[in-house]
């Protein structure tokens, strides 16, 4: 369980985050929505301890962000963020198994066990192939799945990513949401993520969360949530534009 | 990924250890590798020295061999804290030289020359130490004050503090004439005239900050994916930079004390372990150690052979390689 209060948070003296409070239950599996620069990434860095608080508190099955040691929180929340800038080259293989790191001792690189995990990690997100493919010879599909790969490595009860489905073909975007939903009801493991296309996260979100201009819109269950209303108001579709129901934005008349 | 063996190192240090015994017998005077194995069995014990000039002893045992060890340690030194700072800064063209701490280190060295604090033990290193480490927080700050720690502004900032104390160091010179020629020849770097007093030093101070460099080398492996993904993984990013920076601005300190200031070796060799064994920073270490000790050794032995019976600074050398290859990378600059 995430339980965030009164957060505050920004970069450079301008505030992001204005007194934002949820909760995410556990095993819960929300998209977080909402216009550009309306703070989801700030609140994703925020809960994954990236993004300094100015004012509130996080807390993770009851305990504070603070309190966690470095490994102890990286054992408990995966982070995939929206970009990767890749400067020096580490095969994919590589990369995986980076996401061990949080059970391994410092001497170690890996062990046994780890290879099993990353080579099934690697079959999970159909990466295989080019376990020994340079990061820097990926397309941009592949890099973000290689990213996705890490954090699904990292065997955490909650995965947070931060618009994951960039940059991906239609294919791969469900699979990227299909593995997501198998972790979600097979493992139970808590899903936090940014979504542009209301499709999707109807389809397959539990819960929604609308932000706008750092504030709390809407939250709750995705069809209650991502109502033409809610969705028509809070980015500012005006007239030109119309939602429906079943997630898709068309032009009026 | 790369293959890196286990025997590989080794072999590459058989054939370091092998260069080191070639190059002993390198010099104004060439000293045949028998004659060196006779003078190393009487240190030793009893051996026919006779028909062995005296001063071969002298010149093999005092000055080839203590500059020569030195040339090694040095040169592996500087590659490893070339490996530091580049994962820190996540820059595959930045090393301690480019980014001015071995200036910085050289201005301490500098003013300690002019107060005639060099004839103390680690007079040299310690005013050294400060303004190294001075320079390096200079840098830290100026680069997090930039929200994106871009590659150039990093750079520039480099470049900016080097003018700096080249002219800082210019004027000090010029207004103490007696010390110009110890000061300019040490500012250029040169192994010449090394006691064995500072080879030990420098050994010393080499294992002590190269163990804090293999401690951390699985965290500073992770730092290259980036902060945030260092974070994530559990990764300590602060300690890990404080702990390794601070350890590097020592070693580079000490070595600029030694041997003045010799560029480019930190940028260089970690840039050719990188091609050669790929990324992950063990393998990156071990190997940017020993090329960096084989570089600084053929460096030296090109200085002091080229212009016999001259000298020249090591530190020339070292930047006729280095500077060309860095513009090489500049012009080049993408993913390595």
């Amino acid at each position: 369980m995430i339980e965030i209060s009164n957060i505050s948070s920004g970069y450079e003296g301008k505030r992001v985050l204005r007194n934002f409070s949820v909760t995410f239950e556990k095993s819960v599996f929300c998209a977080v929505m909402g216009p550009n620069g309306s703070g989801k990434s700030t609140l994703l860095r925020s809960i994954a301890g990236l993004q300094l608080l100015e004012e509130g508190d996080i807390r993770i099955d009851g305990l504070s962000l603070s309190q966690y040691k470095p490994l102890e929180l990286a054992r408990k929340i995966a982070f995939v963020p929206q970009r990767e800038d890749v400067v020096f080259d580490f095969s994919v293989f590589e990369v995986v198994m980076m996401g061990r790191n949080p059970y391994q001792n410092r001497w170690e690189f890996s062990t046994p066990e780890d290879e099993k995990l990353v080579e099934k990690v690697l079959e999970m997100t159909n990466l295989k192939h080019l376990k020994d493919r340079m990061l820097g010879q990926l397309s941009g599909g592949e890099l973000r799945r290689a990213m996705i790969a890490r954090a699904i490595a990292q065997q955490t009860p909650i995965i947070m990513l931060d618009e994951p489905l960039a940059n991906l073909d239609v294919v791969h975007q469900f699979e990227i949401m299909d593995i997501l939903a198998e972790l979600n009801q097979q493992q139970q493991v808590t899903i936090i993520i940014v979504l542009h296309d209301f499709p999707y996260a109807l389809q397959y979100a539990q819960e929604a969360l609308l932000m706008k201009e750092g504030e709390i819109q809407h939250f709750g269950p995705t069809s209650e949530v991502l109502t033409p209303e809610n969705v028509q108001n809070c980015f500012g579709l005006g007239s030109r534009y119309v939602y429906s129901s079943d997630g898709i934005v068309r032009k009026r008349g | 990924m790369k293959r890196t063996s286990k025997i590989l190192p080794l072999l590459l240090l058989i054939v370091l250890l092998f260069s080191m015994v070639v190059a002993l017998t390198i010099g104004v005077v060439r000293i045949p590798m028998d004659t060196i194995w006779q003078l190393a069995k009487a240190q030793f014990g009893h051996a026919d020295t006779t028909g062995v000039p005296a001063s071969y002893g002298i010149t093999l045992f005092q000055l080839r061999l203590p500059r020569i060890v030195m040339s090694v340690i040095v040169g592996a030194a500087l590659a490893a804290c070339g490996c530091v700072f580049q994962s820190i800064f996540r820059n595959p063209i930045c090393d301690p030289y480019v980014l001015g701490i071995s200036s910085g280190s050289s201005l301490g060295g500098a003013i300690s020359f002019i107060l005639g604090w060099d004839v103390f033990y680690f007079g040299v290193t310690i005013p050294a130490l400060i303004t190294g480490l001075l320079t390096l927080f200079v840098i830290l700050g100026i680069s997090k004050m930039s929200r994106r720690r871009s590659i150039e502004t990093l750079l520039l900032v480099g470049i900016a503090i080097n003018f700096l104390i080249s002219a800082v160091i210019t004027l000090l010179v010029v207004m103490h004439q007696r010390e110009m020629h110890k000061i300019y020849f040490w500012t250029m770097g040169s192994l010449a005239s090394i006691s064995w007093s500072e080879v030990l030093m420098m050994t010393v101070m080499t294992i002590l900050c190269v163990i804090p460099f293999f401690f951390y080398s699985k965290d500073l492996n992770i730092m290259q994916m980036g902060e945030d993904v260092a974070k994530n993984l559990g990764v300590n990013t602060k300690r890990v930079a404080y702990v390794t920076l601070i350890f590097s601005s020592l070693l580079i300190a000490t070595a600029v004390s030694c041997c003045g200031v010799i560029g480019f070796i930190g940028l260089i060799i970690p840039h050719v372990s990188r091609m050669l064994f790929g990324n992950n920073m063990r393998s990156m270490f071990t190997y940017s150690l020993i090329l960096g000790a084989f570089f600084l050794l053929i460096a030296d032995t090109l200085a002091r052979t080229l212009a016999i019976p001259a000298e020249l600074p090591v530190g020339s050398i070292t930047a006729l390689a280095g500077a060309p290859y860095f513009l090489f990378l500049l012009l080049r600059q993408k993913k390595v």
